[in-house]
């Protein structure tokens, strides 16, 4: 605004008038906040520029004449803060503390002044005037903040003085208001920040104990309050000059009063937020973007889970519309043509051959990896929720029930990732920091229904259920994730016992999908399944089917069923005979051998024929106890294969142990639940 | 104030920034500032700004 250059004299001291001492003024404030505008608009080309003494950082000293007097200027190194942590902070306030200047300029940057008065902060517990240069005024104007300049003054108790440097405002006034401090007209009387309340009274023994030892020329209660900071300087300072019982004392004091720092610190940004509170009157408006707008709703209590259920539900319905067709002609294309090649082709060779390649290799492993088009689906959606960043939202709103097993939102995603496919969720819980959330989460993701097991519950309850049948899905999927958080609450009380950490949830911006980053999500993910089927499936796949046919050819009398006949006793209580037992058995090698199984001991292929007899062998309660127990019952081989790598053994064996008896005893409750309503 | 930030984040959860300013009364930016003091006092661990390069940050690293 104003361009003539204000009434100071720059120039060597030696010229003015007057012998007296020239006026020493301090010149701080953090890095980039102008000081070097300040600096040299006041000092003209009366500066010299050297070293700190022993120090690699730059020293500029200038001098100016107003009103017939003479001040040196000393520009301090910027600071944000003075600790002891670094030689800028430390030649900072030691020239304060030594060099006993008649004025301390703060100049603080308005556009941030939370971080800027934190310097001040700590100048004011210093022995110096101060007075504070409120500059970048016009940045903070376009920030579309307002600043009242007299309440932070009344609020500090100092003088401040709004300020644009680069364009020479407030520059006149500053130097009025540096003489004025000069001469102590007013006398200055800051408010001072002070430490927690809880903690003032060990601040007091401190002091009695420090009192007259303080080595001149520190103040006896900076000291004090820099020794329960745990400054290095200051501690080591009054290790030598303390009397040895004294600093036994003191450190006794320290020793038992580690969390004084937070004490001190918090004194600081208390003052701090009451300034804020005080004179800033409308606070910078941050971007309101598209992200906000959007997280408005999307992490309301409400409408947040109401569109995380739409979202939910909308990935089930790409997943299962999209992969389901892709599915069958895999399986009828692939994997039953590769089956028939392979029986045809090895029969004439051995028919033992022949059934061991096509129905354990190729129809079990097989199988699995017919998976694939509904788990890709299922993964690329997810991976695009995760990219755009959505999946941090679905967190934060999933937190609460979290919470009811002990977990984190975090604990969410990997859960989330059970649906498609166990294996990835059980890995997947490697993002969770917590080791003991960590378990918690792998230990559940295994009760989460999994498409495999879906599928046997999609093909089954069609078939005795009927029309009833998308009731009886929902049913089964709402039971497991009940049991879930139950298992979680349950669980989570033994293993956790209270101990509760908070996190802090960073929600990033929303941004377009990123095709390279949500194709590598998928194809590790995807990997991962592959990998543990080729490697665990198909050694089991092979042995189960083995079972199946030995010793005699017929499943009827193999070792299989035997074991069926065996656990028969056992199964009764569910309802369940020796063939949905060995259904059940063969299942821990995929979860969708249960079909396959139920169709070989049946003596029927796949089809509606194998519905039709299933309907016709089995009253709907035993069905029911069934779906549910397959559902519940313990995961896959390659879940629990990623489960000990993982937990180790001994949770993995847990885990077993609890899914197993979880399973049983709930598909029990199931089925005498059914009889008794006559089903 | 830091002490009721502290107290805040024990009673665990996910909370937001903003949402933290304003139960205390006061400015985001504040609150930002005594979260980066108490991470660097260790009271708080900040995880190393793994979100904001989406989930994939955190996927496969074995």
């Amino acid at each position: 605004m104003t361009t003539e250059p204000p009434p100071i004299a720059p120039g060597p001291a030696a010229e003015r008038p007057g012998g007296a001492r020239p006026i020493l003024v301090a010149l701080a404030g953090q890095p980039n906040v102008g000081k070097s505008t300040v600096f040299n608009l006041l000092t003209g080309l009366d500066q010299h520029v050297g070293n700190w003494p022993g120090k690699t950082v730059e020293r500029k000293e200038g001098a100016f004449t107003f009103e017939g007097k003479t001040y040196r200027l000393v520009d301090l190194p910027g600071t944000y803060s003075l600790t002891a942590s670094s030689p800028e902070e430390v030649i900072a306030r030691e020239f304060i503390i030594r060099e006993r200047p008649d004025v301390v300029v703060a100049l603080v940057d308005a556009a941030i002044l939370e971080r800027s008065l934190y310097l001040v902060a700590e100048l004011v517990s210093l022995p110096a005037p101060v007075v504070v240069g409120l500059n970048m005024m016009d940045v903070a104007r376009q920030e579309g903040m307002e600043i009242e300049p007299d309440v932070l003054a009344a609020a500090l108790g100092l003088e401040v003085v709004p300020m644009t440097a680069s364009r020479h405002v407030g520059v006149q006034q500053l130097v009025e208001a540096i003489a004025r401090a000069a001469r102590g007209d007013p006398l200055p009387a800051p408010r001072r920040p002070e430490i927690r309340a809880d903690h003032r009274q060990v601040l007091t023994q401190i002091e009695e104990r420090i009192a007259g030892w303080v080595p001149q020329p520190y103040p006896q209660d900076w000291v004090a309050l820099k020794l329960l900071e745990g400054d290095e300087q200051v501690t080591l300072l009054m290790k030598e000059s303390l009397p040895a019982e004294r600093w036994e004392a003191v450190h006794q004091i320290l020793r038992h009063h580690e969390d004084a720092l937070l004490a001190v610190t918090s004194g600081r940004y208390e003052w701090i937020g009451r300034m804020i509170r005080a004179a800033v009157t409308r606070p910078r408006s941050g971007p309101i973007g598209l992200t906000e707008r959007i997280d408005h709703w999307a992490t309301h209590p409400l409408w947040g889970l109401v569109i995380l259920a739409g979202v939910l539900g909308l990935t089930f319905w790409l997943t299962y519309t999209v992969g389901t067709p892709l599915l069958n002609l895999l399986d009828v294309y692939g994997v039953q043509v590769l089956a028939e090649l392979a029986r045809a082709g090895l029969a004439p060779i051995s028919p033992w051959l022949a059934g061991l390649v096509a129905d354990g290799v190729i129809g079990g492993a097989g199988f699995i990896l017919t998976f694939l088009p509904i788990l890709v689906i299922f993964f690329a959606v997810m991976g695009v929720l995760e990219d755009v960043g959505y999946m941090a939202r679905a967190a934060f709103v999933m937190d609460g029930f979290m919470h009811l097993m002990g977990l984190h939102g975090k604990s969410f995603l990997p859960l989330f990732l059970g649906f498609g496919c166990n294996v990835p969720a059980v890995l997947g819980t490697r993002v969770i920091e917590s080791r003991r959330a960590r378990l918690l989460t792998a230990l559940l993701a295994p009760l989460v229904p999994c498409t495999a097991r879906m599928t046997v519950v999609a093909f089954l309850a069609p078939a005795f259920f009927g029309r009833a049948a998308t009731l009886v899905s929902w049913g089964t999927v709402l039971l497991s994730l009940a049991v879930l958080a139950a298992s979680g609450a349950l669980i989570g009380r033994a293993l956790f016992r209270g101990e509760r950490a908070a996190f802090i949830m960073e929600l990033p911006l929303y941004h377009l999908p990123n095709p390279r980053t949500i194709g590598l999500l998928v194809w590790q993910r995807t990997t991962e399944f592959v990998r543990k089927a080729g490697t665990v499936i198909l050694p089991v796949s092979v042995v189960i089917w083995a079972l199946s046919v030995l010793p005699g050819g017929s499943v009827e009398s193999s070792y299989l069923a035997a074991f069926g006949r065996w656990l028969e006793p056992l199964g009764r209580l569910m309802g369940l005979d020796w063939r949905l037992i060995v259904a059940l058995v063969s299942s821990f090698v995929a979860k969708e051998n249960a079909i396959a199984t139920l169709g070989v001991v049946l003596g029927a292929g796949e089809g509606s024929s194998l519905a039709q007899t299933l309907a016709s062998t089995y009253a709907p309660a035993s069905a029911l106890a069934f779906l549910v127990v397959q559902v519940l019952f313990i995961p896959c081989v390659a879940t629990v294969a990623a489960l000990r790598q993982e937990a180790g053994w001994r949770w993995m064996f847990f885990s077993l142990g609890f899914q197993l008896s979880v399973s049983l005893a709930v598909g029990a409750a199931v089925y005498w639940a059914a009889r008794a309503v006559g089903l | 104030m830091m002490e009721r930030l502290v107290a805040m984040l024990r009673e665990g959860g996910a909370r937001r920034v903003d949402e933290l300013a304003r139960e205390l009364d006061t400015t985001p930016q504040l609150v930002e500032l005594m979260l980066d003091d108490l991470a660097r006092m260790g009271i708080v661990r900040r995880p190393d700004k793994g979100c904001s390069a989406g989930c994939a940050g955190c996927v496969g690293t074995r």
